[in-house]
């Protein structure tokens, strides 16, 4: 009996001092009469303890800020942590005993890391891979591993630990995209001086040598086609000057529901004629926007005529207003001045039920002269998503092909001060 | 003070000087025409001359077009300046006109619209 105390007193005793940095100083306080306790009250106080450090490590690793999954040799779930169910989209007893394969996106970043983690001594640092939600959309994720070994010290199984990098990879798109746009602007300076100098000079000689012909002769008509490609090539250079270095917008509060309206006015006989409905779903509260209404004019006039050359055969547009305040996690990352961290914006959905977007295209459809339109220049939506930019907000597309696309606008409802 | 109009053309794009100049001389108008292929070479000869109107590109070695616009407008506040870029914006057009620009125009243009924008002005 006297061992089996001392036993205890050992147990506990080397409990107190392993984990006496992970709880208040009270429990170690409580600790110290152990020597004068009965057999009882320390085992009844070595399991406590022990249910303190299991409780201290199950909210360690379920509440962790990063996603957490084990797996044994053969790739087999055997933990998973709830914040790698949730980033995941699964319930945590959904992914206990899938394969670690059916996680990842593509098959051959799952080979890969398979071997990359299965064999002794390797491991992953910070890897970027694509992880397979359940739903079947994808995120980006920021993967480590490391091995788990048994108590002889042989080779068991490994730990996952993932974070979510959507947003870092976004901000990082983002501003790269501002680096690529800034540098552009200044480019096109030089592009200007370079190529509209000598198209002004071309176009000015060619009138010269039509002077001298009759208006039906060959060479007027060669002279003509001249004219007519030059003019086509600084059609095609002022709209790129729009999307590179567009004009400073006049930033003024305007009601959006006018605008949209305005806009509609506008395009109302191409709706008609191409059969086209027009719903109008605006917020209970009207939306004033702090922007240039002209240019946002032009930006909802283009994505509205986007959406008709999507609906040849007709169907429906609509357009629905919202407001919402946007929390701003990191107030270091804005350049206005925050009211308890948030933002007003203004949003505008305008939904067609057009054609939509294939998902290989989705990426590309900002980038400048990507076009699938025989006569389009491929500078549509970049401008529009330049101006919106240029005006404080953002612009989102959502598209599947055949199903129509959605595209939402925040605007901002708040007065830009500058910080 | 004669009848004779003196017309300036500043421009670095050889081409367009050129166009610029046939077409001047044709003008159903007596009119002397000087050309020049930078601010530098333009101001050597605005020291020299007394013009009725200029026509000058923005963007040229050394001096550049608004800054001799300014200096032609110091120099001589009634001679017309034309200001042709192929780099416009609405920053420029607007330093072009409180500088005292007659007209501000975008290249590529067309030669007769600017050849009866010079007749009115010196009409």
């Amino acid at each position: 009996m006297g061992s089996k105390i001392s036993k205890q007193k050992q147990m506990f005793s080397m409990l107190n001092h392993k984990f006496s940095g992970l709880w208040d100083e009270n429990i170690i306080k409580e600790s110290k009469p152990i020597e004068n306790q009965d057999e009882n009250f320390t085992t009844n106080y070595s399991s406590h303890l022990l249910n303190k450090v299991y409780n201290f490590y199950k909210s360690l690793i379920q509440n962790l800020n990063s996603g957490l999954i084990t797996s044994d040799l053969g790739g087999e779930i055997t933990f998973v942590n709830t914040t790698a169910a949730t980033m995941l989209n699964y319930e945590r007893e959904e992914l206990l005993g899938k394969n670690l394969r059916e996680i990842f996106a593509q098959d051959q970043e799952s080979q890969k890391c398979h071997r990359a983690v299965f064999l002794p001594h390797k491991r992953i640092n910070d890897k970027e891979v694509n992880f397979l939600l359940k739903g079947g959309s994808n995120m980006v994720v920021g993967l480590s591993t490391s091995q788990i070994h048994d108590e002889n010290n042989n080779f068991d199984g490994i730990i996952l630990l993932f974070r979510d990098l959507t947003e870092i990879r976004h901000l990082k798109v983002q501003i790269e995209r501002m680096e690529r746009l800034a540098l552009l602007g200044e480019l096109s300076a030089g592009i200007a001086h370079e190529i509209r100098n000598p198209l002004a000079g071309i176009r000015a000689a060619a009138q010269l040598l039509q002077e001298n012909n009759n208006k039906d002769d060959f060479q007027h008509q060669i002279i003509e086609r001249i004219i007519r490609e030059v003019d086509k090539a600084n059609k095609l250079l002022k709209e790129f000057f729009k999307f590179a270095k567009p004009s400073k917008p006049n930033l003024k509060f305007h009601d959006l529901e006018l605008i949209i309206d305005g806009v509609y006015l506008l395009l109302s006989p191409q709706l008609r004629k191409r059969n086209i409905e027009f719903v109008t779903n605006f917020g209970e509260e009207i939306s004033q926007v702090f922007v240039d209404d002209t240019q946002i004019e032009q930006v909802l006039i283009n994505l509205f005529l986007n959406s008709i050359d999507a609906m040849p055969e007709g169907g429906r547009l609509t357009v629905t207003t919202y407001k919402r305040n946007i929390n701003i996690l990191d107030p270091k990352i804005t350049n206005y001045e925050l009211d308890n961290n948030q933002l007003c914006y203004s949003f505008i959905e305008i939904a067609d039920t057009g054609s939509g977007i294939p998902s290989q295209n989705l990426d590309k459809i900002f980038n400048p002269f990507f076009t699938t339109k025989p006569n389009g220049l491929g500078l549509g939506l970049p401008i529009c998503s330049r101006l919106v930019g240029e005006n404080g907000g953002n612009l989102d597309v959502d598209s599947k092909a055949g199903s129509g696309t959605k595209i939402t606008l925040a605007l901002p409802a708040f007065v830009h001060h500058l910080k | 003070m004669s009848d004779i109009k003196k017309l300036l053309i500043v421009d670095d794009e050889e081409v367009l000087t050129f166009s610029l100049y046939q077409i001047f001389i044709n003008v159903p108008l007596e009119c002397e025409v000087l050309t020049a292929s930078n601010g530098t070479e333009a101001l050597s000869r605005i020291e020299n001359n007394r013009f009725d109107l200029v026509i000058t590109d923005i963007a040229m070695p050394g001096i550049n077009g608004l800054d001799l616009l300014s200096m032609i407008k110091a120099r001589e506040p009634l001679t017309k300046v034309i200001v042709i870029t192929a780099y416009g914006s609405d920053e420029k057009k607007e330093q072009a006109f409180s500088r005292g620009a007659e007209s501000y125009i975008e290249k590529p243009f067309d030669l007769y619209e600017i050849r009866d924008l010079v007749l009115k002005l010196l009409s």
